[in-house]
């Protein structure tokens, strides 16, 4: 016995479109001005950011967009995909930010200093992997039972 | 009702999981930075000792840097690399330290040591008698939490202080001996511009048409930064002409030995 499809409370698309926007803002803080912020403090401090700011607003923007549209789409079998294809673009992005991870900074007298981050980075890209094995199961989920999550996604009111 | 599928409770775990794990890196990460901000060489950071000769036609540069780790993380593979170049910027000597590590909280000492070897360049071997400056970089590489790897580059000019500035021999005028040889004085000079003493023993060959006429010693000990100057008497038989003569100077200490340096006299 399931629970009903029906019985979902899906928010209406102009709802959701509202919660995207309110997640968007808040993913580009994430994406684009938190990594902007830096780059623009490691350029203050005389240290040539590994990354430019083009790319780095690029990638913001387009993993922010994801995640807006995951929220729009979570009703609808597209979910999956858009989840799993931001995850992996983070991934991706991740890996790429490791990949450039070092930092030279002149401390005084011709010495400089190197550090090389792409260690730490490579920590955080096991959170898109375990978000893109999620959106794999979901995409499962909505393959083999189209709608049998959304009551669960949405809960019904309980009275 | 059932519960939820299983593949939705799966894909939920996961999400979960996520979140959880991006939050733990993140506060993982933010202790990492602030705990590394904290490390400081400590105590001396420069040559605890002076130079000393070693072995022979060598120069050994001991020291030691103690690193204070009072973070909460440890710090690995820690070690030293110096390269020490001519004036021209060729290789002239390497040196360093062991790979150590300094646990969180904890102080270690690293020793590290440079070694010129004074036989194997024609400059190096002028170091002995001529002062000079010396381009060197010192590398510092460590590995924080086994995660950031940090390396530090200090290019510094080394002067360098002869510690037989400007060796020389002078022969005195030859005086007939009743038993038929020649007694010449000879004046053994040099300045020790160097950061140690030289004692030992200079031990000489007077040498003429292939064959030895004299041999002798002088004892020296001489203070960094002192003069040395010390006449002995040199005996030639016969056979022997001071004139062209080939001296070599020998010096030898406890535990070190220079190669002879060859002085033609005039």
């Amino acid at each position: 016995m399931t629970t009903a499809v029906s019985s979902a409370r899906i928010p209406s698309l102009p709802r959701r479109v509202v919660f995207a926007s309110l997640r968007l803002a808040g993913l580009l803080v994430f994406f684009v001005a938190v990594p902007l912020g830096v780059l623009n403090d490691l350029a203050a401090h005389g240290i040539t950011p590994p990354y430019s700011a083009v790319t780095v607003s690029a990638v913001g923007v387009v993993l922010a967009v994801l995640g807006a549209a995951g929220t729009i789409a979570r009703p609808t079998r597209s979910y999956g995909p858009i989840a799993f294809v931001a995850s992996v673009g983070l991934f991706v992005y991740l890996l790429a930010l490791a990949k450039n991870g070092i930092v030279t900074v002149g401390v005084g007298s011709g010495a400089t200093l190197q550090l090389s981050y792409g260690g730490a980075i490579l920590l955080l890209a096991l959170m898109p992997v375990l978000g893109a094995i999620a959106a794999m199961f979901t995409i499962l989920e909505d393959g083999l039972s189209p709608g049998e999550r959304l009551p669960y996604d949405y809960p019904p009111t309980r009275r | 009702m059932a519960g939820p599928p299983a593949l939705w409770r799966l894909a939920r775990l996961f999400r979960i999981l996520a979140v959880l794990w991006l939050v733990v890196v993140v506060v993982f990460l933010a202790s990492v930075a602030y705990s590394g901000s904290k490390i400081r060489p400590a105590g001396e950071t420069g040559p605890t000792a002076p130079p000393t000769f070693s072995g022979t036609d060598t120069i050994t540069l001991t020291g030691q840097v103690n690193v204070s780790n009072p973070g909460w993380y440890p710090l690995d593979d820690l070690s030293l690399l110096t390269v020490v170049d001519e004036p021209n910027g060729t290789f002239l000597a390497t040196g360093g330290s062991p790979v150590t590590s300094v646990a969180a909280g904890g102080t270690t000492t690293v020793p590290f040591s440079i070694t010129i070897a004074l036989a194997d360049k024609a400059f190096a071997r002028s170091l002995l008698t001529e002062d000079a400056t010396l381009p060197s970089t010192t590398w510092v590489n460590a590995t924080y939490v086994r995660l950031i790897h940090v390396e530090l580059s200090v290019p510094v000019n080394v002067s360098w202080g002869a510690p037989l500035f400007g060796l020389n021999v002078t022969p005195g005028t030859p005086a007939p001996q009743s038993n038929g040889t020649a007694a010449v004085p000879l004046t053994v000079s040099f300045a020790d511009h160097a950061k140690f003493p030289v004692g030992g023993t200079a031990k000489y060959t007077l040498a003429s048409g292939g064959s030895t006429c004299a041999s002798g010693s002088l004892p020296v000990a001489v203070a960094s930064g002192g003069t040395y100057n010390e006449t002995t008497t040199a005996y030639l038989g016969p056979g022997c002409s001071p004139n062209g003569a080939t001296l070599t100077l020998r010096f030898v200490g406890a535990g070190w030995a220079l190669n002879p340096f060859p002085v033609v006299l005039r």
